[in-house]
């Protein structure tokens, strides 16, 4: 018998069936398609935030940071350079990839409570600085896109356009973890989970290793940014106890007719 | 201080035993040549070349394998992955450390464990899953901390024979052990360590005869 490596087919065949059944929700519950954004939003980043909290047992309460950093570089770029919001997603990936590393790199080296709590610190300082920096961020108040161009000759502010991009995000996202699980990084990180002293004793660098499982973690976003639903960073943030209240217009969270501005 | 004046060197191919009362440092020992801890004074050298600052996983990659003696494997990984894990470190692709991984589980005799989860190992299988895990680095040295201790007699024979293989293998060992006879018969030369300190260091028979070692383990009158 060939040994099991990696995920089994039955975790695979289930993922499967769960995405084909989401792709029918906007046709059986047109009246709850926020939720149903959310919802979606939510399992994408959930699953980015198990490659570091799943896999390297790290406990990051501080996700919010990146979720702000890429949806401020964004709506800034799309509104003051009136750059297409693609690029502006780009760019945001870029900015929050920038902090991720930096982060990274100081806290990495801390393990278990010190870790969650130095997350949370940063997460506690950014957020101070977005709600007290109002003339870019817009402070408490937060900023808001006036509207988005087409994008492949889609509606960016429709729920349905919305919520089959938060499905391909989540494609996305699952397959990335499927793969990396059952490659190389992913042992390491799993092995780090397991015992860090073990995994050290094979080779294993944690810092080395926990920089890219955080930088994976943003790179991602990109999707998100692309859906423009900024409401929904914004409730991650908030669960995470660091939040940008900023980053919350309302024309996300209402079924509030598309193009609408914001708060 | 848990280790202090300790000086020996292992020549390739050699199997080295470290013996000592409980208590004595010999764990200590190994972690800090193995880079899980850091040592607060004195040099360590592996094949010329120092390695006193480096870090765990260093010492690792330049070819110096360790096994635990509270054991830990990763116990929600199979065993073909906890090898596996090991085996990356030598083989990045895929298919070659899958390859090595295999090999080395065919050695240790857990090739029909492959598939199953580490934990659902015997104390006996996980100890093997141990030296395994250590094996898929190709160690130069390999550092075997009581992997006999607590298993039945015919485990400890398999077990003992393993360890001669992998010395046949050109791979030099150090070893702790408690069981005597084990350690006797299967070490070219023994250390011996008490309180910290290195009290005796010859072949079996000589250590066996030495004052101080029975001294030590037994005391004085």
């Amino acid at each position: 018998m060939r040994p099991r490596i990696g995920p089994g087919t039955s975790s695979l065949t289930g993922a499967l069936v769960l995405l084909a059944l989401l792709a029918f929700y906007p046709a059986a519950f047109p009246s709850f398609m926020t939720l149903g954004v959310t919802i979606v939003l939510f399992a994408a980043m959930a699953t980015a935030w198990d490659v570091l909290g799943g896999w390297t047992g790290q406990l990051s309460l501080g996700h919010a940071v990146f979720v702000g950093i890429g949806a401020y570089a964004m709506a800034l770029l799309v509104l003051r350079n009136g750059a297409a919001p693609w690029w502006g997603a780009m760019v945001g990936v870029g900015a929050s990839v920038a902090v991720a590393a930096m982060w990274g790199g100081v806290t990495f080296r801390l393990r278990g409570p010190y870790f969650a709590l130095a997350s949370i610190a940063v997460a506690e300082m950014t957020r101070i600085v977005a709600n007290n920096w109002a003339r870019l961020t817009g402070g408490a108040e937060g900023i808001s896109l006036p509207g988005l161009p087409r994008f492949l000759g889609l509606d960016l502010f429709s729920r349905q356009v919305e919520f089959y991009m938060a499905l391909v995000l989540l494609s996305l996202a699952l397959v990335v973890a499927w793969w990396l699980q059952r490659s190389r990084f992913g042992y390491h990180l799993q092995a780090i989970r397991e015992d860090e002293d073990a995994a050290m004793a094979l080779g294993i660098n944690p810092t080395r290793e926990c920089g890219p499982s955080l930088r994976v973690l943003r790179s991602r976003r990109w999707g998100d940014h692309c859906t423009g639903s900024f409401s929904d960073f914004s409730s991650l943030a908030e669960c995470s106890a660091s939040t940008f209240r900023s980053s919350s217009p309302s024309w996300l969270t209402s079924e509030a007719p598309a193009h609408s501005s914001a708060p | 201080m848990a280790v202090n004046e300790v000086e020996f060197t292992a020549a390739e191919g050699e199997i080295v035993g470290l013996i000592g009362p409980n208590g004595a440092g010999k764990t200590t020992f190994f972690n800090l040549v193995s880079g899980a801890l850091r040592v607060s004074g004195g040099r360590i050298f592996f094949r010329g070349r120092e390695i006193t600052h480096a870090p765990a996983y260093r010492r690792a990659e330049l070819g110096i394998g360790r096994t635990f003696q509270v054991m830990k494997p990763f116990p929600r990984l199979t065993v073909m992955e906890n090898v596996l894990v090991g085996a990356f470190l030598r083989h990045p692709s895929r298919r070659a450390a899958e390859g090595w991984a295999a090999e080395i589980l065919e050695m240790m005799g857990l090739s029909e464990f492959a598939a199953a989860s580490a934990r659902a190992l015997t104390t006996a299988g996980r100890k093997r899953l141990e030296i395994a895990r250590a094996l898929a680095l190709n160690p130069t040295l390999l550092l075997l901390d009581e992997v006999v201790a607590g298993l039945n007699p015919v485990e400890a024979e398999g077990t003992v024979e393993l360890i001669r293989r992998i010395r046949d293998r050109g791979t030099t060992i150090i070893m702790v052990e408690h069981i005597m006879r084990v350690i006797m018969g299967l070490s070219d030369r023994i250390v011996v360590l008490t309180h910290g300190r290195k009290i005796a260091e010859g072949t079996p028979p000589q250590v066996a005869s030495n004052p101080d070692v029975i001294n030590a383990y037994l005391g004085t009158h």
